[in-house]
């Protein structure tokens, strides 16, 4: 089964400019500070505008949110985009790996409790 | 006359809780975020974060949280997740001897990845042994620890952050 992805574009500030809403409804956040709500987002957005090489994807599997819109594990990619202008921006993917990654919580929760 | 604006935008810092599995980060993650504890365990499998701000002589720093999967080493852990952090919070458990044996090749391994990174050393849950007892192990350690804490009763994990908090601003 394949997984279901959302593709959501950013500016250099963070603010929203597209996403094709496949997991969650973005309406609320358009032309806003996406920063503000994902404390992931604000904890890595400017080293990924600053450090990320064009042509680079740079992941962080197994996202665990605190979002009531976005419950589960989801893999998190980013990646360097042209925008208006030749401006510079951010595309952000978010595959939903739920049922695998519970899985394998699951698997690792006997484990490591055989030796704690 | 030049007009000198002053913007006090907030200060806010990515801060990792790592360590081995079961030696208390989430908890310490929960006790700071929303001064909860629970004595049930269920492992991280990746990452959480969250954010909280604190006041340290009157300069608000939000610290940016990051709840990481427990690794038996260091080098397990995705470098992806160390991106933009400006300080560590090594954990281990003062009961479990495996959890704080591969300390010195650990913090070896996250200083030469992070150089100039603030890097703290956390005894945690401090409430289930004696105060001779933990003083024998920091002793044993021959590692210095920088606190030790209990995200059960809460002891020290304020101050942990507040340390951390401090290193910001000065
Ligand atoms: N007595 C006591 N128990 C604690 C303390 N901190 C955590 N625990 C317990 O230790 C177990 C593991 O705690 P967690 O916070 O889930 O450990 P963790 O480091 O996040 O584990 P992983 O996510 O698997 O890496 C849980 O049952 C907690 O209730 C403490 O300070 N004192
Ligand atoms: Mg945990």
């Amino acid at each position: 089964m394949s997984k279901v992805r959302q593709t959501i574009t950013l500016d250099q500030r963070g603010y929203l400019l597209t996403s094709c809403d496949s997991l969650f409804p973005t309406e609320k956040f358009l032309n806003k500070d996406l920063k503000e709500f994902f404390p992931f987002l604000e904890s890595v957005f400017v080293d990924l505008i600053q450090t990320l090489e064009t042509g680079r994807i740079i992941q962080f599997p197994k996202v665990e949110t605190k979002h009531i819109f976005l419950p589960g594990f989801y893999d998190y990619s980013f990646r360097l985009i042209r925008i208006r202008n030749e401006e510079i921006g951010l595309q952000w993917d978010v595959v939903d790996a739920t049922n695998e990654y519970t899985d394998l919580q699951t698997e690792q929760q006997s484990a490591h409790e055989k030796e704690l | 006359m030049r007009l000198q604006i002053l913007i006090n935008f907030m200060l806010s810092r990515k801060v990792i809780l790592t360590g081995s599995f079961g030696v208390g980060k989430t908890s310490l993650f929960s006790r700071f975020i929303n001064n909860t504890f629970s004595d049930r365990y269920i492992t991280t499998i990746g990452v959480k974060v969250d954010k909280k701000s604190l006041e340290i002589d009157g300069q608000e720093i939000s610290i940016l949280l990051w709840d990481i999967a427990g690794e038996v080493t260091q080098n397990k852990v995705p470098n992806s997740y160390f991106l933009g952090a400006s300080a560590i919070i090594y954990v281990f458990d003062l009961t479990r001897p495996s959890t704080y044996k591969n300390i010195k090749l650990d913090i070896d391994y996250l200083n030469k990845m992070l150089p100039n990174i603030t890097i703290l050393i956390v005894g945690n849950k401090k409430d289930l042994l004696d105060q001779e007892k933990i003083k024998t192990i920091g002793e044993d350690l021959g590692y210095p620890i920088d606190l030790y804490t209990s995200a059960k009763t809460g002891e020290n994990v304020e101050n942990l952050f507040e340390t951390i908090g401090r290193g910001f601003i000065e």
